[in-house]
């Protein structure tokens, strides 16, 4: 039990940490919308893998993947918003992933499968995800550290990036096939439709803090709050996918409301000096 | 001599529009030229550096930017161009200082882990003094006055050591009596670094006659066309 618990610890922090720090990049890159798609077509490959006994984790990779190219060539190729393209492949991956689920060939209820794979379970966590984890966390820092002034162009502003030179599609592939590889390790351990709280709940809060070191914040943010999310699910008795998301929603608005009477404060003191 | 830009018969339009935003343009820069594109709004000025710089496909003639054919080498092109956008403000809450926005522009030319050189230093340097930023560099980029932000986006351009310097209204966050200063400014840098200079503007009054030339867009099409030699 005790192991199950630091093995559910230390996955929650690095998943916490790693999302957090992506959920930055998405969202300042306006890529939101993006990862969502993704996310949903990670769960559309889950659900065809549970359904035709395949690995899980490599199916819902290559549909995370997919679904974005799709949506990328829509765009480059006839102009439609990545916004809209999002959504409407997310309807489609939705639809695949219930029809899988209600195909699959087993002696489970469909809502069985259907929850493990939308509200997760700590059961899936195995040492060597918690590696591969920390990998996909280790190669993001080196992608973001090799790439830092390109990035900080794009952050700035993409257009005038895109107007110097900088190869933006290569930049937003990169990020997506993180985003890929992150959701379908995390897919059944967070769950598909928890994972966005872990994603952009952090990025909340990076935003109301600080116009610095967003990705940082983030990271920290999300790693402690999944942390807690453990501790309160093993407490209470909890689903753990669900209880990290209500974590990592509860420390986003404490950390915002804190952040904004902290900023009053200091005017207010700088006021009156 | 070599052209930076040559324009025949170009036409082009915006994605989904139906109308034609330029039409049977012929346009050809020498290098090293200061040229004006002026006319009224929707006229089609800031369409053609668009097009210059590739954010447009011509869909209609041949265009090349210095000696290459566009828009199939726009990757090529953009890294050899500097370009100062219309209306450039940020918020106050952007997260970077003015050095490291100017520094950015150094971003496609870096490999992977790459710093600053000695020599990047020095030029960083040079050009801060030139334009006279040099004393506001460490402060956060939003925080300046839409004329400091203009020269920042001005040095962060000027550090690429362009072929080609593409600048879409640079008067419009400046005052009035700062526009010449600004104007001649953009004059010595031409004579300095002997890069070709298109600026768009519908002030022509501060670059009148510093300028090689003066090209007048309406409707989409050259409607008149200025040269001093």
């Amino acid at each position: 039990m005790i192991a199950l618990l630091l093995e559910a610890i230390v996955a929650s922090s690095v998943s916490g940490g790693i999302c957090g720090y992506l959920g930055v990049y998405l969202q300042r890159l306006k890529l939101i919308t993006l990862g969502f798609a993704v996310a949903h077509g990670a769960l559309a490959g889950a659900s065809i893998a549970i359904m035709m006994s395949c690995n899980v984790e490599i199916l819902a990779f290559a549909f995370g993947i997919l679904i974005a190219m799709t949506i990328e060539t829509l765009h480059a190729k006839f102009n439609v918003e990545r916004d809209l393209a999002s959504m409407f492949l997310f309807s489609f991956s939705s639809a695949v992933a219930i029809i899988a689920i209600y195909l699959t060939p087993t002696m489970l209820l469909t809502s069985d499968i259907a929850s493990l794979l939308l509200w997760g379970s700590i059961l899936v966590i195995t040492l060597g995800k918690i590696i591969l984890l920390l990998a996909i966390l280790a190669a993001m820092l080196i992608y973001t550290r090799a790439f830092r002034l390109e990035l900080n162009s794009l952050l700035f502003d993409s257009r005038l990036a895109e107007s110097e030179g900088i190869n933006i599609e290569f930049h937003a592939m990169a990020l997506i096939v993180f985003s890929a590889g992150i959701i379908s390790v995390m897919l059944r351990f967070i769950g598909g439709l928890l994972l966005f709280s872990m994603i952009f709940g952090p990025a909340v809060s990076a935003t109301t803090v600080t116009h610095r070191r967003q990705a940082l914040v983030g990271a920290l943010v999300g790693s402690a709050a999944g942390i807690f999310g453990v501790l309160v699910s093993f407490y209470f008795d909890l689903p753990i996918g669900a209880t990290i998301a209500l974590s990592i929603i509860t420390s986003s608005i404490v950390v915002a409301v804190v952040s904004r009477l902290y900023h009053n404060f200091r005017i207010r003191r700088l006021l009156n000096y | 001599m070599e052209y930076a830009v040559e324009m025949y018969n170009v036409s082009t339009a915006y994605p989904k529009s139906n109308d034609v935003a330029l039409s049977n343009i012929n346009l050809t820069v020498l290098q090293g030229d200061f040229v004006l594109i002026t006319g009224p709004n929707g006229a089609g000025k800031t369409t053609l550096l668009e097009l210059i710089i590739g954010f447009l496909k011509p869909l209609r003639g041949a265009l090349y930017v210095l000696g290459l054919k566009m828009p199939e080498n726009r990757m090529r092109v953009r890294r050899m161009c500097g370009y100062v956008m219309q209306n450039f403000m940020k918020p106050p809450e952007t997260p970077y200082t003015a050095l490291e926005v100017v520094l950015m522009g150094l971003a496609p030319f870096k490999k992977p882990f790459d710093g600053l050189s000695e020599w990047e230093k020095d030029l960083v340097e040079n050009v801060l003094q030139l334009l006279g930023i040099d004393n506001i560099i460490d402060k956060p980029f939003g925080t300046l006055s839409g004329g400091q932000q203009q020269r920042i986006m001005l040095a962060r351009a000027l550090i690429r050591r362009p072929k080609l310097l593409l600048l879409d209204e640079p008067f419009s966050s400046i005052d009035r009596e700062s526009r010449r200063e600004f104007a001649e400014l953009l004059y010595d840098i031409r004579n300095s670094y002997k890069t070709t200079i298109l600026v768009v503007s519908h002030d022509t009054e501060p670059l009148e006659d510093l300028v090689d030339g003066i090209i007048k867009l309406k409707d989409g099409h050259i409607v008149d066309e200025k040269w001093t030699s």
